[in-house]
């Protein structure tokens, strides 16, 4: 129910950013796991990719490579 | 590879590295505090993502108006390139809103048709790997949906009632903050444009694969 009235809510949309500079300590928001899970998962998500796709770029390099030099060897055109 | 990939590869990697460093100098933001950190790999992320849809929509078009296969391997690598930035964004986003909206989900206009996007993507991405014979140029007419749908995620939040910021945002961004998240952005495009590169380096030597598979049947 809250999070529909949230959602539904008459209040207009921020439309800029501010500093925390004047907003007294009690009222920031820890919220360092999610920070860290958000960043870990980016960093992670993306080297895994770039492993995947190196992985394979390499077999296919080689099988081009070996298939090239059979060609050049054999005479076959 | 070129040559200037390698080093472009270190340089991408070293900014990456960076940018937590860039980031804890950023200031907090009023109300949300630490969790608004989240928002400069969330909006690059995103940004990526539409990048993404754009790029794999104009390939498509030119691979449905010229049948030239170097459009389509382009269309291919955009395409998963957008499912890949479209799930860090959808990731990042909810971590963020579970603090600063109370919430992990919303159905939001901007993160309801960022998720329709992202689905269009990834059946872009099932029916070019089991539509079989054809699918090439039904997975690009699809694509040209996904491309359409880009747009609209980014003006939604200026003319519905919701709870995303408007893009009026960004450009309002005091230099503390704005410097931090354009390093991203930057760090983001090379990673988005060194990976574009190799995933269609592996399509071009596929396709050099079965050509010389091809000849040697001759």
């Amino acid at each position: 129910m809250l999070s529909l009235s949230a959602a539904f809510a008459q209040t207009k949309p921020p439309d800029d950013f501010k500093p925390i500079s004047e907003l007294p300590p009690a009222e920031q928001l820890p919220a360092g796991r999610l920070l860290v899970a958000a960043y870990v998962v980016v960093i992670v998500v993306l080297f895994l990719y770039l492993l995947s796709v190196a992985r394979r770029l390499n077999t296919v390099q080689r099988e081009v490579d070996r298939l090239e030099a059979d060609v050049k060897r054999t005479g076959r055109a | 590879m070129p040559k200037w990939f390698q080093p472009a590869a270190v340089v991408c990697a070293l900014m990456f590295a960076a940018t937590p460093i860039v980031i804890a100098y950023a200031p907090f933001e009023s109300t949300m505090g630490l969790v608004f950190k989240i928002f400069f790999y969330h909006m690059p992320s995103a940004w990526m993502f539409l990048l993404g849809g754009i790029l794999c929509g104009v390939a498509s078009l030119r691979y449905l108006m010229t049948g030239n296969l170097k459009h389509d391997r382009t269309a291919l690598t955009a395409a998963e390139l957008t499912v890949l930035f479209g799930l860090l964004t959808l990731v990042t986003g909810p971590l963020w809103a579970r603090k600063s909206w109370g919430t992990w989900w919303v159905w939001d206009v901007r993160v309801t048709a960022s998720l329709v996007s992202w689905m269009i993507a990834v059946a872009y991405l099932i029916l070019r790997r089991y539509g079989g014979p054809g699918s090439e140029k039904l997975a690009a007419g699809l694509a040209l949906f996904g491309m359409a749908n880009v747009p609209f995620i980014y003006i939604s939040v200026n003319y519905w009632r919701t709870i995303h910021p408007a893009t009026s945002v960004v450009p309002k961004l005091p230099v503390s903050m704005g410097g931090p998240l354009w390093f991203c952005v930057v760090t983001f495009l090379l990673t988005f444009f060194l990976l574009f590169k190799m995933r269609v380096r592996l399509e071009e030597q596929r396709a050099r694969l079965d050509a010389i598979y091809l000849s040697l049947d001759d």
